[in-house]
């Protein structure tokens, strides 16, 4: 019995690792951080822009969605600085990064990493597909029969009652400052990493995501911008300033609206442009 | 270690190897209770301090007992060990719940309290105390199958750690009964696997932890404060649903890899789950989820404290009893107790009906019935799920006030329903078998090629890796 269970298995697994190499490439569902990163690491193609950050900046495009060359490493539990790493350890250098510094303050995701470029896992992925998460059998089918839509922001708050609740938890995180010890670790390594990746010729370029008007002035925010601005020196590092001329509306507090977002993407884009960043 | 870690397959491989090693096959036992120990302090070798001294502490006291004659001095002796069995898991478990909950009443200092909220659980515990009690009482009860009078100390203290540190069942059960277990020590040969029985047990545990389990864990994740506030009724239901297929693929997944790895080195463990969630009834629920626990709570606690023979009221306030501290025992929470209360109200109730109503079994009351106890059950777990009881009510607030909002279908909820599916087949599967509606060569040939696609899925379509849930108790 073992032995016809195993011959099924194997079978099943060929064809659909035969599958995934052909007419099934890059079909799967992104569910997870870990989804997004293989897709990026397995497409087999360079990207010239990317940009690196937290599900603040999930639907963001800059000028470049219709490109093949761009991608939106946006891990939301994670954050930039496991993007920035991903970037870093995969040798897939782009020319600019766009580095999203909300959640900086979150450092790398370990998990996430070792299971991405555990060194045995992550060579064979690029032979046996049908390994990689982002290729899980049955999101693959369900999108292959439904392709997903990209998430978009809300397009309205919430009802106040659950407003207020999310707000009232983001409160609490915005008046607590970051441990300076802690932080002062991550930049340190984000440093490292974007020392190595500046050197490579990429240009990086820190903007902010504007969230609701009662934090943008909290002590968390005000900590990491003074923090950050040490770090990462304008001499050294591009700066897109936030908006501080527009009102923009959230969910709960720090995930903007479609409308605000739309608005903070052309922001974004028009910032970009001045930069004076070569693209080739 | 988790069952599901490239680590643990390393140390089994070893471990097999060594096992079935003719040359060190005298050392059967020591070669699993060093692996074992392995297993257990891999990620915090301190958890060993705690787990050596209980399992000293059962050795000594279950040796005195076994071989004194002066019952009194046994009945002392057993007893002391047992309540310090109970006193070290209620420190290690409870100081936290009681430090918050009688902080004024206890007159407790600042300090005193932060030195009880930050006491760590050590892992297993729930689990290898009652293994400890339980050898503790039938040794006291002058079980036959633990009559081994004439072996010594150091003996004794081998196969006890053996008995309460064998890895399959060590951290999440199934919780063991030294009656039943200790029968089994003797030398296994290589040749007396029962391969057939190891592969399914596995294939079946691990594809319930890896595919249905961890993937319904990121679906259902959704069930969290106050984000839960934001779906519709309908979402909600189906969330609930699925989290309810999860906690049975979780831990009846582990309980079959453990009886798989059990049966791997040649030791039977008693089956943990029967399709409970066909039960007609509360008390045929507990017949089939956690058997070993409910029938420790049965053997160990409720016929102790009378069973059913002490009249009608006393039947109801034991099985009270017993289901209240069955809920303390999964966690030191007030939800817990509720939880463990909501069970005994129901199991009480159902007596106190079955006593009075009689009515025929048709067909249509049986459906009624597994779907009534279905429902209570998946609506209890809400207080598995959520860590306080003013989150369940706001669950239950949201579900009801939820019903103008638009049920949301996305490729994920049709996930979520697939995957639950998969425990829903597996229960008719069970059913169509007991009704012998598949015949047997259908069946061994089906077998096979369902075997055959959950192995492939458990390759292709794994979730990430969780920890399981059971291990919190």
């Amino acid at each position: 019995m073992a032995k016809k269970i195993l011959i099924i298995a194997v079978f099943l697994f060929g064809l659909y690792n035969l599958a995934l190499l052909s007419w099934m490439k890059n079909s799967g569902a992104v569910y997870t951080d870990v989804d997004k990163v293989e897709r990026f690491l397995y497409s087999g193609k360079r990207y010239k822009v990317i940009t690196a950050g937290s599900s603040l900046i999930g639907a963001l495009t800059l000028d470049a969605t219709k490109r093949p060359d761009f991608y939106n490493l946006s891990l939301p539990p994670s954050g930039a600085c496991t993007g920035v790493r991903t970037i870093v350890l995969s040798g897939k250098i782009p020319d600019s990064l766009y580095l999203e510094t909300n959640y900086i303050s979150r450092g790398l995701n370990q998990a996430v990493l070792s299971e991405l470029f555990d060194p045995f896992a992550y060579n064979i992925k690029f032979y046996l597909p049908a390994l990689e998460k982002s290729n899980k059998f049955i999101p693959l089918i369900l999108n292959k029969l439904k392709p997903s839509v990209p998430e978009s922001p809300n397009k309205k708050q919430p009802e106040k009652k659950l407003f207020d609740k999310l707000l009232a938890i983001n409160r609490i995180e915005y008046n607590a400052i970051p441990d300076p010890m802690e932080y002062h670790k991550i930049l340190q390594n984000l440093g490292a990493d974007l020392h190595y990746l500046s050197n490579k010729g990429c240009k990086i370029v820190f903007f902010e995501v504007p969230i609701e008007r009662e934090f943008v002035n909290s002590p968390k925010l005000t900590y990491q911008r003074k923090a950050l601005k040490k770090f990462f020196t304008e001499k050294e590092y591009k700066w897109i300033e936030p908006d501080t001329t527009d009102t923009y509306y959230t969910g709960d507090g720090k995930h903007l609206l479609r409308e605000s977002f739309d608005r903070f993407n052309k922001y974004l884009k028009k910032k970009s442009s001045l930069l004076n960043i070569k693209r080739s | 270690m988790l069952f599901n870690s490239f680590s643990f397959i390393f140390l089994l491989i070893i471990t097999f190897v060594l096992f079935y090693a003719k040359f060190l096959r005298k050392y059967q036992i020591p070669i699993l209770i060093i692996s074992s120990f392995i297993f257990y302090a891999y990620y915090k070798p301190i958890l060993l301090v705690l787990f050596v001294f209980s399992i000293l502490l059962n050795t000594s006291s279950s040796y005195f007992v076994l071989n004194s004659e002066n019952q009194k001095k046994r009945k002392l002796i057993a007893g002391i060990a047992i309540a310090l069995n109970l006193l070290l898991l209620a420190f290690f478990k409870y100081s936290p719940l009681v430090a918050t909950s009688f902080k004024e009443e206890l007159g407790l200092t600042a300090s005193w309290s932060t030195f009880f909220l930050t006491i760590p659980l050590p892992i297993g515990i729930s689990f290898y105390t009652f293994e400890g009690i339980s050898l503790l009482v039938d040794v006291l009860r002058n079980n036959d199958a633990l009559k081994e009078k004439k072996i010594g100390f150091t003996t004794h203290l081998i196969n006890t750690s053996f008995f309460i540190s064998f890895f399959p069942h060590l951290i999440a059960g199934p919780i063991l009964k030294a009656h039943d277990f200790y029968p089994q020590m003797k030398t296994k040969y290589f040749s007396d696997i029962d391969w057939e029985r190891v592969i399914k047990y596995l294939i079946m545990g691990y594809f319930l932890k890896m595919v249905v389990a961890d993937n319904l864990n990121e679906l259902t994740a959704k069930i969290t404060f106050p984000y839960f506030l934001g779906y519709s009724s309908a979402n909600l239901l189906l969330l609930l649903f699925g989290y309810s297929m999860q906690i049975f693929a979780d831990f009846a997944g582990y309980s079959s890899i453990a009886i798989g790895l059990g049966l791997l080195f040649g030791y039977d463990l008693p089956k943990n789950f029967n399709f409970p969630y066909i039960s007609k009834s509360f008390a045929e629920f507990w017949t089939r989820w956690h058997i070993s626990l409910s029938t420790w709570l049965k053997e160990y606690l409720y016929f102790p404290l009378g069973g059913n023979r002490n009249g009608k009221i006393r039947t109801y306030i034991n099985l009270f009893i017993v289901m209240l501290l069955g809920g303390f025992w999964h966690g030191a929470g007030w939800s817990y107790a509720l939880w463990g209360t909501g069970h005994g109200a129901f199991l009480a109730l159902e007596r106190f009906l079955k006593d009075r109503v009689k009515m025929k079994e048709t067909i249509l009351l049986q459906t009624i019935n597994t779907l009534i106890v279905f429902l209570v059950v998946t609506f209890l777990w809400l207080l598995f799920k959520l860590p306080n009881f003013s989150q369940v009510l706001d669950f239950l607030k949201a579900l009801a006030n939820n019903t103008g909002m638009k049920f949301v279908i996305s490729s994920k909820e049709v996930n979520l329903v697939i995957l639950s599916s998969f425990v829903v087949f597996y229960h008719i599967y069970y059913l169509f078998m007991k009704s012998n509606k598949i015949g047997v060569k259908i069946n061994y040939n089906f077998q096979q090629m369902v075997y055959g696609v959950l192995l492939f899925l458990i390759v292709v379509n794994s979730g990430n890796q969780s920890a399981f849930i059971y291990f919190q108790f």
